[in-house]
């Protein structure tokens, strides 16, 4: 373990449904997180937690390449969900808890019963918390799709927390509804919401007149996202101050303070380790802590939802 | 034009120029670049779109500045690779990059091993080693048949190496490529550069002396997807190496699980 990460100091500490985790970063689904090499990449960035790829019942191929496109600090993507499947998930776990870190893993079903099944397994297998995708924007039948009514967001988080005991995390994106979809998983009892996921976008090669991405439309991430994840952020928060995750084109100090003065308890990074490479956590966690003695504040804690101060 | 954002990756249409066939089994395809692309250096690397088809992994052959070209070496085994093999000029295909690391080694003299399409990468590193120039390469070309070293080995001489071309029958020398690198004095290169298949590099591995082993590159291949390091399909079986964005050249010591 490198030196940078023991010297993490306790103001950085941050709890998220009673996880406690040494500083406020994780990775975010999507990043890595679907192989036993791909974790131990993420462990050795210094990451507090690792967040599994969405595991779905079955493995997925996801779509055929292309499957992403660079954006300068920007970058879409439909991945298509590519994943080993839930079966995976006792392996992943066992790695990330062999590092000694709290396993996020993220599920992903079609329906309510989808869901509930994942969960099981999920909870067998360790896991400390549950992170539910109700957001990709680009797999039919998932994300989105699985959760397409408020109706929907209700029963599938009321069907997990009558299964388990582990913390749920409910993912969104945003969209119009987002503040409803919201309000309905925390009364389904959500622990706490991880705010945003990607936004549907396309790119077109204008030689060819084609949308690149084979899956025509995928999700923007990154830089450019960052301002609609602190607005989601601070919507959410100032309706219902629950325990917010944030994520959204996090990729230096400045960005992650951003979310949690709106009112996020811990951050999420998936684009970032692309665009700033694998050093990026301890890059922010070096530029938190001087930011909290530059402020005088004792710990990160102090900062969450500052910006709703009157 | 140097281009500050970080990392240096970027998508743009190219045309085709000229499609040139070098032999049975290889292709090389040289295009006009229609935006910005950045200066790559070898292995480096790009996901090639094939408009209809898949985006692949293709090495980066060549580069070249004023022209705004860039060049790549196909071998067709799949459809996509087929479907390149017999392109047209004119024809519009999209890439990104460059992708993984630059590893070029310093040096006056370099041994450079390649198989098949392991020889696409080999001719970016001749151009970039300064070979024929103010340094010396020699390039040890392998294939099954002659008929798949074709004019290959004429055109790696024309750039700047010399060449010996290995096959079953006709070529400089009959075998392998590594039964040639057994032969080679190894102490008389600065580094030595392995590229083609797994089974190929490993062999070179075996018969590289112990003390030679920190002045061997590997130029890898493993399931490349997005290229971007973030979908994480191209790990190195057993490592937390990412192909795409540690690689795909990575010193030999770095690679020695999957070596033996
Ligand atoms: C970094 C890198 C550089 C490469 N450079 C060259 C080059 O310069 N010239 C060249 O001819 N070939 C190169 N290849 C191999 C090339 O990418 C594959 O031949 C191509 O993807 C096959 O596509 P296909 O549709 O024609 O065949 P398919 O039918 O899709 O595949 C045929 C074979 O290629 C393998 N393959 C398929 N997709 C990939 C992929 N995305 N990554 C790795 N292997 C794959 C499959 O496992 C299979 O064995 C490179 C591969 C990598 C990883
Ligand atoms: C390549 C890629 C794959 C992703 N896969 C998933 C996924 O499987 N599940 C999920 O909930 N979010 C997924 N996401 C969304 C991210 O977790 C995150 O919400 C989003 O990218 C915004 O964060 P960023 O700006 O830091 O990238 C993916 C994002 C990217 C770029
Ligand atoms: S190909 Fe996706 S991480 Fe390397």
């Amino acid at each position: 373990m490198s030196s940078r990460t023991s010297k993490v100091s306790t103001a950085l500490e941050a709890v998220v449904s009673g996880i406690r985790l040494k500083h406020p970063i994780m990775n975010a689904s999507g990043i890595l997180g679907s192989n036993t090499g791909g974790i131990l990449r993420l462990i050795e960035s210094g990451v507090s937690a690792v967040v599994t790829k969405t595991l779905t019942p079955e493995p997925r191929e996801g779509y055929l390449p292309p499957i992403t496109i660079p954006l300068g600090e920007c970058m879409l993507n439909a991945v298509g969900l590519a994943n080993p499947g839930i079966d995976a998930v006792n392996e992943l776990v066992r790695t990330i808890h062999g590092h000694g870190l709290p396993a996020i893993v993220s599920i992903g079903g079609r329906n309510a019963g989808e869901f509930v099944a994942l969960a099981v397994k999920a909870e067998e297998a360790g896991a400390d918390a549950l992170e539910l995708n109700m957001s990709c924007p680009h797999t039919p039948g998932y994300g989105v799709d699985a959760s397409k009514t408020i109706e929907a967001v209700k029963n599938i988080v009321s069907g997990v927390k009558s299964v388990t005991s582990t913390p749920v995390w409910v993912k969104l994106g945003y969209s119009r509804l987002l503040l409803r979809e919201a309000g309905a998983a925390l009364s389904a009892g959500a622990d706490a919401l991880v705010l945003i996921n990607t936004i549907p976008g396309m790119v077109i090669d204008v030689y060819t007149g084609n949308p690149i991405l084979t899956n025509r439309f995928g999700g923007l991430s990154g830089k450019c996202i960052h301002p609609v994840a602190v607005y989601s952020v601070y919507m959410v928060y100032r309706e219902y101050q629950c325990e917010i995750v944030g994520v959204g084109g996090v990729q230096d100090w400045r960005t992650a303070v951003e979310l949690i003065e709106a009112g996020a308890k811990a951050l999420q990074i998936a684009t970032a380790f692309y665009t700033k490479g694998y050093g990026i956590v301890h890059e922010i966690l070096a530029g938190l802590t001087g930011f909290l003695e530059e402020i005088n504040a004792k710990n990160i804690t102090e900062l969450v939802g500052l910006a709703h101060r009157k | 034009m140097r281009n500050t954002s970080n990392p240096n990756i970027h998508y743009t249409t190219i045309q085709v120029i000229e499609n040139k066939q070098l032999s049975s089994t290889l292709h090389l395809i040289r295009s006009k670049i229609k935006g910005f692309f950045p200066q790559p250096q070898p292995p480096q690397f790009i996901m090639l779109w094939v408009p209809g088809h898949e985006a692949i992994p293709m090495s980066i052959a060549g580069y070249d500045d004023e022209d705004k070209t860039v060049d790549i070496i196909v071998k067709p085994i799949g459809p996509t690779t087929r479907y390149l093999a017999a392109i047209r000029k004119d024809a519009y295909l999209g890439i990104y990059g460059p992708l993984g690391k630059p590893l070029v080694p310093s040096g006056k003299k370099f041994l450079l091993l390649a198989g098949g399409s392991g020889i696409a990468p080999i001719a970016h590193y001749i151009t970039a080693l300064r070979c024929g120039k103010e340094n010396y390469c020699r390039v040890v070309f392998g294939a099954w048949t002659k008929e798949e070293i074709g004019n290959a080995g004429e055109y790696i001489q024309s750039i700047g190496a010399e060449v010996t071309t290995v096959c079953d029958e006709g070529c400089d020398y009959r075998g392998t490529v590594v039964d040639v690198y057994r032969g080679e004095d190894k102490e008389e290169y600065d580094a030595i550069i392995s590229s083609g298949p797994p089974a190929m590099s490993r062999e070179v591995y075996k018969h590289t002396p112990r003390e030679k082993l920190d002045r061997l590159y590997i130029v890898f291949e493993t399931h490349v997807k997005c290229g971007l390091g973030v979908c994480g399909s191209c790990v190195i079986p057993g490592t937390s190496l990412l192909l795409c964005v540690d690689g795909p050249a990575f010193p030999a010591k770095q690679i020695e699980k999957v070596m033996r």
